[in-house]
């Protein structure tokens, strides 16, 4: 397999001691500005080496490392990420001043050596996960005159609410089911009972015409509390995540339900169109 | 054929892989996910055999897929597959923590004698195995009885230990010439094993 070409070629015999890593400091320099200098004998070689070397291992018995270290490690992502982008992407619209983001951002990371730390954030994580939020670029819309009900626009927004609404003590969570006109609709509202600021989901929504809006209502003993509107526009705004401030809800004991309807722009002081989605909390 | 079979499977297990790549430049998430949970069962165990602590292989684990995420772009197709790229990554880091920490291994006995985990691997097959590049860790594994004893240490002591050529002349106490050789034999061994011996 080597020609007489390759032989001659006097950094061949550097192309083993590199890939593992033992060429010295000098040497290594040296090789490597050769590589640079686009030698495709030596290059073809390394790529050789690392394909063979990287069978050594599969000699060895093939273990899954315990679930915890893949959470731990997408923990770290978010985390690292928040930090990173929590600067320059968090002053976005609609947010409210009174939750500053960045106090979330540094309780997580700081706590994050400790294993109280990191459990928090796999639950987290975990919990996000199932809540399918990976989906990119969650959007925009809108909010009421009383910005009850704000569109988590970016990703970062969304995790950064849902970490702050997962550290909580208590978390509520009720499920939303598609009725009559969006069978295949659904909606979560998982919330912080103390600070009254919840998550919601929804999916699959039809879209809405310019000017109709969505408009989430709390049921409680009897009375339809209007909780903020919402659009779905396009197919993207489909899957979309809100924040609800001041949602007065103790507990789930403290309601009866939640449901969307269908309502003229800029929402109604009692739902007058049909019911889109609709969640219990005696079911659950 | 089978071989050719393997190696079709391989180029687009790599195609594969470079896409998920490049969906984790752009940050995705679930892609990351995807590359860890086809390679950590490899990994993992690579790891664990040169540092010798489950602990710290988990940790290791995690750097190089942190690292993944962040520096998905300094992978260079020309140097070899996406595969060999991470699997070098996760080698690089366990023999620096193996230096850093100092714990030179209690394993350099210098007899001949190939470690356990080699023995129990180039058994035949595990039924408890993961399937992770299954045929190629087959084929890697009676590749390995081709190789002499002397071949498989040496490569053991390079490649688990981090040893250097000279050192292991002097451990073994042999001309550094004759582990040169017999590591470049082993080396092509294992190429031939599947199929690799010309990319
Ligand atoms: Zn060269």
């Amino acid at each position: 397999m080597t020609t007489k070409q390759e032989e001659r070629h006097k950094y061949l015999d550097l192309c083993i001691p590199y890939v593992f890593g033992r060429l010295n400091p000098g040497n290594r320099k040296q090789f490597e500005a050769h590589l640079a200098s686009g030698c495709e004998v030596c290059s073809a070689e390394l790529a050789r080496l690392n394909e063979a070397l990287a069978l050594f291992p599969l000699t060895l018995k093939q273990e899954q490392p315990h679930r915890k270290v893949k959470e731990r490690l997408f923990a770290r992502i978010v985390s690292a990420k928040r930090t990173s982008e929590s600067r320059r992407e968090l002053p976005r619209r609609g947010l409210k001043k009174e939750t500053p983001i960045t106090m979330a951002t540094e309780a997580v990371v700081t706590s994050q050596r400790s294993w109280f730390g990191y459990a928090i954030a796999s639950v987290a994580l975990l919990i996000i996960v199932a809540l399918g939020i990976y989906t990119n670029d969650l959007i925009i819309t809108v909010d009421t005159q009383e910005q009850k009900i704000v569109a988590l626009q970016t990703e970062v927004a969304q995790r950064e609410e849902m970490l702050k609404i997962l550290q909580s003590q208590h978390i509520e969570m009720v499920l939303m089911n598609g009725m009559e006109p969006s069978p295949s609709g659904y909606g979560k509202i998982f919330w912080d009972p103390v600070k009254k600021t919840a998550i919601f989901q929804v999916s699959q929504l039809p879209m809405v015409p310019e000017d109709k809006e969505y408009q989430l209502w709390v049921i409680r003993k009897g009375e339809k509390l209007p909780a903020g509107v919402f659009a779905v526009r396009s197919e993207k705004e489909q899957e979309s995540y809100f924040k609800i401030m001041n949602l007065n809800v103790e507990s789930k004991k403290d309601v009866e339900a939640f449901a969307v309807t269908l309502e003229p722009k800029g929402g109604s002081p009692q739902p007058t169109g049909s019911i889109y989605l609709l969640g219990t909390t005696s079911l659950d | 054929m089978w071989l050719l079979a393997l190696l079709v499977q391989r180029t687009e297990q790599n195609k594969q892989d470079a896409d998920l790549l490049e969906r984790i430049q752009r940050k995705d998430q679930q892609a990351l996910a995807l590359l860890y949970d086809r390679y950590a069962p490899v990994l993992y165990p690579l790891a664990v055999r040169i540092v010798a602590t489950r602990e710290d292989a988990e940790e290791i684990l995690q750097e190089v897929f942190l690292q993944v995420w962040e520096k998905a772009s300094a992978y260079i197709p020309d140097r070899g597959s996406v595969y060999s790229w991470i699997v070098a990554m996760c080698r690089h880091r366990a023999i620096d923590r193996l230096r850093s920490k100092g714990h030179k291994k209690k394993s350099k006995e210098t007899d001949l004698e190939p470690s356990q985990s080699v023995l129990h691997a180039t058994s035949d097959s595990d039924p408890h195995d993961l399937i992770v590049m299954k045929g190629y860790a087959e084929s890697v594994r009676s590749a390995l009885k081709s190789l002499s004893r002397l071949e498989v240490k040496i490569l053991e002591l390079s490649y688990y230990e981090g040893c250097s050529q000279s050192e292991i002349a002097k451990m073994l106490k042999m001309p550094l010439g004759t582990v040169k050789t017999k590591m470049r034999k082993g080396i092509q061994k294992l190429r031939q094993a599947v199929g690799k011996d010309e990319v």
